[in-house]
């Protein structure tokens, strides 16, 4: 059962983040990439980590999609659809997506991942459904406290380089 | 058939089928309810021809809505134009699995089950955005783009309301939020010395993710003809009605868990009539609330609306959160 609805959701996926960078109306690649983190977001339930399928929805596909959807809306639209499939950039791309693709074959095959090994029944008795939020809180706030206050300053950095770079300040104030 | 009874996947899809129904069998009766407060309000009878008081009015009104033609502009993009109500109207049926309507009726009890329905609540969005995008017309995607603008502007504020009721209850749980306002109406989350704050954003809030007046500009038809759905006609267009009353229940709904104890009775010695009756008088409550308010309250303009969202709401949804930590500390 579980399977079934492993191979169900990871083909899913697969297929859309295909279609996102195959569509030509961007409209329809953004709706496609919806489709794609949705799917994440039902893989991590599977992987039995319900507030991070939860998070997923609602900070990628609830929110930061539909900034994209926005800025797709307020683009010119005819000249930014994609005339031809692959453009000048294509040479330099393609060795490094190979690269990156054996990159992560490596990993999954002779990594750290690999020796672990599939175990589900063990990743059932560690991580008991009703605690994945607190545990994911206790870790956050204690072991990870610093990368996560970090994240926070970058954000907040982001924040004011936008604020600073689209508000001018008008002249003669 | 016992092996069928006794098996999860059978009471699972069951439950959600009931939920389905539900959905799709409310709006007719409250079509008619909110046609008939419209018109006491404004010291008329309301629709009285067909039926008793017009009580067959939704039926004849759904049918007339069934048999008309399904048009679909030049010009506009069919796939996504056909996809959008029903991308509007599923997020809100996903709500109710989480919601608890008893201690035992619901379809799912959630460990995330707050954090759930705000994710799944928000994706209803895309309908209208895609909808308003795919007619080819100016007044439908002005219609969509200020629909996103606004859902993403109260969604901040709706969160932060909600993140006091979890602090109040230590728990994303739909349950454990119910339980923690047990043993009467002073304990629940309303009261003054609990979330009246965040009751009030919350509200506030919900009145604009549901697209209901004051908050209804996206579809505003003084100024937009019908914003978003301007160009769709028959069966979509009564999908788009059924996914504005879906959004008012399950805003209702989750109003009565967080905030009004859900199916937890009021005094004690009420504590014998089954929960799911104080969970739907509640649920009902609050959608008069919403139709009460949309007949006596004119439109916000856009830019009153933003300034209501970010300068009031999330500042003061922010000192709700502060302020309840103060008090919910271990010292």
């Amino acid at each position: 059962m579980e399977y079934l609805f492993f191979t169900l959701f990871s083909s899913i996926a697969v297929i859309s983040a295909l279609l996102v960078i195959t569509f030509r109306n961007p409209v329809h690649s953004v709706v496609s990439l919806i489709v794609c983190f949705f799917q994440v977001a039902c893989l991590f339930v599977l992987l039995r980590s319900p507030f991070l399928a939860g998070a997923q929805i609602f900070v990628y596909v609830g929110a930061i999609m539909i900034f994209f959807v926005f800025a797709v809306f307020l683009m010119d639209f005819k000249s930014s659809m994609a005339k031809e499939r692959f453009g000048k950039m294509t040479v330099y791309a393609l060795p490094v997506a190979v690269l990156m693709f054996l990159e992560v074959l490596m990993l999954i095959v002779k990594g750290p991942f690999a020796k672990m090994g599939a175990q589900p029944a063990d990743v059932q008795k560690m991580m008991d459904l009703g605690q994945s939020t607190k545990a994911i809180g206790m870790v956050m706030f204690t072991k990870y406290l610093l990368p996560f206050e970090i994240i926070s300053v970058v954000l907040l950095v982001g924040f004011v380089g936008a604020v600073v770079l689209t508000v001018k300040e008008k002249k003669g104030e | 058939m016992e092996a069928l009874l006794a098996s999860d996947i059978f009471w699972v899809v069951f439950k959600s089928f009931l939920a389905v129904a539900i959905i799709f069998g409310l709006p007719l009766p409250f079509t008619w309810l909110e046609r008939k407060i419209a018109g006491h309000i404004q010291v008329r009878p309301g629709p009285m021809r067909v039926g008793f008081h017009g009580v067959l009015q939704p039926i004849a009104d759904g049918l007339k809505l069934f048999l008309k033609e399904d048009i679909i502009p030049t010009g506009a993009d069919k796939f996504l134009f056909k996809a959008a109500p029903f991308m509007a109207l599923i997020p809100y049926i996903a709500i109710f699995v989480a919601i608890p309507m008893s201690d035992e009726a619901y379809v799912s009890n959630m460990d995330i089950g707050v954090l759930y329905v705000l994710a799944i609540g928000g994706l209803s969005i895309y309908g209208i955005i895609m909808g308003g995008w795919a007619s080819n017309s100016k007044y439908a995607l002005l219609g969509g783009l200020r629909a996103a603008a606004q859902m993403i502007s109260y969604e901040v504020a709706m969160g932060f309301a909600v993140i006091g009721v979890i602090m109040m209850a230590q728990s994303l749980n739909m349950q454990d939020i119910v339980l923690a306002q047990q043993g009467g109406f002073l304990n629940w989350n309303i009261m003054p010395h609990k979330q009246l704050i965040a009751f009030f954003i919350f509200m506030v809030a919900g009145f604009a993710e549901a697209n209901r007046i004051p908050f209804d500009i996206p579809e505003g038809e003084g100024e937009l003809g019908a914003g978003f759905h301007t160009e769709y006609s028959g069966m979509r267009f009564a999908l788009f009605a059924l996914a504005e009353y879906a959004a008012m229940i399950s805003i209702s709904a989750l109003a009565a868990v967080l905030f009004l104890g859900g199916w937890t009775s009021p005094v004690g010695f009420l504590d014998f009539v089954p929960g799911i009756v104080w969970f739907v008088l509640k649920t009902l409550f609050m959608v008069y609330l919403f139709m009460w308010t949309r007949f006596t309250w004119p439109r916000y303009r856009y830019d009153q609306l933003m300034t209501l969202g970010w300068k009031f709401l999330i500042p003061l949804g922010v000192a709700n959160v502060l302020i309840t930590g103060l008090f919910v500390i271990d010292f």
